[in-house]
């Protein structure tokens, strides 16, 4: 058994040459930092090589979390041979890494990716000298393209040379990188000469649109809402689609078994829980199924790393990175995933600060609650339900603007870069491999714990104290859990046993929120005193922690008990206050009807909100004067320490 | 003359990079050297970020760390 590393910077096609290699699905994109764990596959013509993707990384000095997971990994299973794979596109950069490499000792080959885009780029490669420069082969390669791939096993598993440095003019202090990054800058020149291209031409001209100081962030917002658009608009159709199919088949399942003389609680737990879970997974499957082809499309293109740097500096204000911007569109999708995308952030503070708004954002599961909330509740109106990713944006910036007062979340991430990639059009078999991706994801992790959660309902719904129950609901284990636990809520307006057990459920899986509600209760609208209290409850699923299988990503993320049971206490209580906000402002308004009352109140809001911000931009925010906030800043000591 | 002083389009010889080690060893892990030429290409919004031309590569980096960047104008 033999196993190869591919050890290489961020974005120069590591894991679509793992892929090639394996044969795998993982995912790509064009954005830095896609892979953030290792993985493992078999070489697909000789299942005797272990093929191994490390993270990218430009060195092996510390920084992120992905840096050092790639050096212990190195370190401690010292594989047969390291595969450097390097962006032909972007040569001198890649080659630092080539440089440490030189002090594993382990034998290396160097694999120039991308080869075909070299012509594209203007670019020429002697890769006879580089080969020299290092001492060990050099192969042009293309994982895309599936070039010379053989060729380069071939020779990583055949080879014995070990990086060095052989020109004999380079001896002088040879530990130094900082000398032989010059040394290796001085020797390409000779080695890569390059021109300006019709591509990069074309990007430049585009990037003054997309990444226009003014209209960069209005030309943001159009896509976004675009996307959310198409992906609901058009998942819900297929979704309803869905609905109808099941509610049919479950109703001839129903019947059939009854005629057959079926036992009434076996026909209930068959039909209103299993089938009933899995229609109503697979009901909102057609939306996260869009919504991910979208969002992988524009990561491919490169228009994510532009967003990044136009939202950094607002984000920066309530002591995020602009990396944190992808996680949080992530999360939109599902919050798990945007979880591990957090990983590229190098801010210890940002990064974490980042693992707790993140699901702040309506995932999949969320939006289909409230989707659901709308067209049963508020008439179907569309509004309500897309103010619900208003109001988690809004909560982002307060409660983020809240964390930057303590200690622990107001470091500024001092090392932020980011790499502006070409511009390119999305490779379908990449997007296609991404959904696959996610709906194989999707399906196992969110299905199961809504099929578990259903099932577990059903059974504390239909057994109580004296057995079996049926219909005497009142009589269940469920409604005495239920009715423990309602008066939490009690301020918050919705007081009911049946919401406090939808809460609970959606602990497991978000989904379950519905499934219980239909469960649970024979008219939705009843258990509701108004419309705004339904509204406060939304916001409630909105802000509350988030799934069990989110809430452990965020654990191991975090990588710290005190840390995670704190932002647990923080998501609660954040999504209490808002709640509460919600049913207070709802029953003034309702209760003294006064229209104008209110509309001045909002204003006020928001205009306090605007000069907060603006506030901000101006100064520190904690002494309104030009320290910025700083270390020089006289009121720094009075932040709070946890 | 650091970098936050170029106009858009203009270029510049980096003469010092005056950040702490450990943001001077991860800019020039990313290849951000001093004697490099860089162009700088635009600002973004509130002039908090900036994007600079390096070689044959595009970066976007923050104001705190373009303020510290000294450059000789070309």
């Amino acid at each position: 058994m033999k196993e190869i590393a591919l050890v290489g910077n961020p974005n120069c096609g590591k894991t679509t040459l793992f892929n090639a290699l394996t044969g795998n699905h993982q995912r790509v994109g064009n954005w830095t930092g896609v892979t953030n764990e290792i993985k493992k596959g078999l070489y697909k013509k000789d299942k005797q090589i272990t093929v191994v993707d490390l993270p990218g990384i430009y060195s092996f000095r510390a920084g992120s979390v992905d840096v050092n997971n790639a050096y212990n990994y190195i370190i401690k299973s010292a594989p047969n041979a390291i595969i450097n794979v390097v962006d032909g596109t972007n040569l001198s950069r890649n080659l630092y890494l080539t440089l440490e490499l030189i002090n594993l000792k382990i034998p290396t080959v160097i694999a120039v990716n991308m080869c075909d885009e070299l012509d594209k780029n203007g670019i020429k490669i002697d890769y006879y000298k580089l080969s020299k420069l290092f001492n060990i082969p050099v192969i042009p390669v293309s994982a895309l393209k599936n070039k010379n791939l053989n060729e380069l096993i071939k020779f990583a598993i055949e080879n014995k040379n070990k990086p060095s440095i052989t020109d004999i003019l380079y001896k002088s202090n040879s530990q130094n990188l900082e000398k032989r990054i010059e040394f290796v800058e001085d020797k390409l020149s000779s080695i890569v000469t390059k021109k300006q291209t019709r591509n990069q031409v074309f990007t430049q001209k585009l990037d003054n649109v997309l990444m226009n100081a003014t209209f960069g962030i209005p030309i943001f917002f159009i896509l976004m809402t675009l996307v959310y658009f198409l992906a609901i608009k058009i998942g819900g159709v297929f979704g309803s689609e869905i609905t109808f199919f099941f509610d049919n088949f479950t109703n001839k399942i129903e019947s059939s078994l009854y005629n057959k003389g079926v036992s009434v609680w076996l026909i209930s737990l068959i039909c209103d829980a299993i089938l009933h879970a899995i229609g109503g997974i697979t009901s909102f499957l057609p939306q996260i199924l869009i919504l991910f082809i979208l969002l992988a499309l524009i990561e491919d293109s490169g228009y994510a790393a532009r967003a990044t740097f136009l939202f950094d500096g607002f984000f920066t204000k309530f002591g995020l990175s602009g990396k944190s911007l992808l996680p949080m569109m992530v999360s939109c999708g599902c919050t798990v995933t945007g979880l591990l995308s957090s990983r590229t952030i190098e801010g210890v503070s940002a990064r974490r600060m980042t693992i707790f708004l993140s699901p702040f954002m309506p995932c999949g599961a969320k939006s289909a609650v409230f989707a659901w909330f709308s067209s049963v509740l508020f008439n179907g109106n569309a509004l309500i339900a897309s103010s619900m990713y208003f109001l988690g944006i809004v909560c982002v910036g307060i409660f983020g603007n809240v964390l930057k007062r303590f200690k622990a979340f107001s470091d500024e991430d001092q090392s932020f870069v980011l790499e502006i990639p070409t511009l390119r059009l999305p490779s379908i078999k990449n997007v296609f491999s991404v959904m696959w991706e996610k709906v194989k994801e999707f399906t196992t992790k969110a299905g199961f714990a809504v099929f578990t959660v259903s099932v577990f309902l059903w059974l504390l719904k239909n057994i109580g104290v004296s057995g079996y129950v049926g219909e005497n609901v009142e009589k269940s284990f469920l409604y005495l859990l239920g009715d423990k636990i309602k008066y939490i809520f009690y301020p918050l307006g919705f007081s009911s046993w049946q919401t406090s057990v939808a809460l609970l459920s959606g602990i497991f899986a978000k989904e379950a929120v519905i499934e219980t509600l239909e469960l649970v209760c024979y008219d939705v609208t009843a258990i509701f005193p108004s419309t705004y209290t339904a509204y406060a409850f939304m916001a409630f699923i909105l802000l509350s922690p988030p799934c069990i299988a989110a809430l452990s990503t965020a654990k191991n993320e975090l990588n710290s008990t005190k840390w995670f049971l704190f932002m647990c206490l923080f998501q609660f209580c954040s999504a209490y206050i808002v709640a509460l906000t919600i049913n207070f402002f709802g029953f003034m308004f309702t209760s003294f009807g006064n229209l104008i009352l209110s509309v001045i109140i909002v204003i006020i809001i928001v205009i306090s909100l605007i000069y907060s911000i603006l506030k901000m931009s101006n100064g520190c925010s904690l002494c309104h004067k030009k320290c910025r906030g700083g270390a020089k800043c006289h009121k720094r000591e009075k932040r709070f320490t946890i | 003359m650091t970098v936050m002083d170029l106009k858009k389009g203009e270029s510049g010889i980096v003469t010092k990079i005056d950040v702490k080690p450990k943001i001077k060893l991860r800019l020039m892990e990313i290849g951000l050297l001093s004697g490099l030429k860089i162009t700088l290409v635009r600002f973004g919004p509130l002039f908090s970020t900036v994007e600079i031309k390096v070689g044959n590569f595009y970066l976007a980096i923050r104001k705190s760390i373009a303020s510290k960047i000294v450059v000789n104008k070309l």
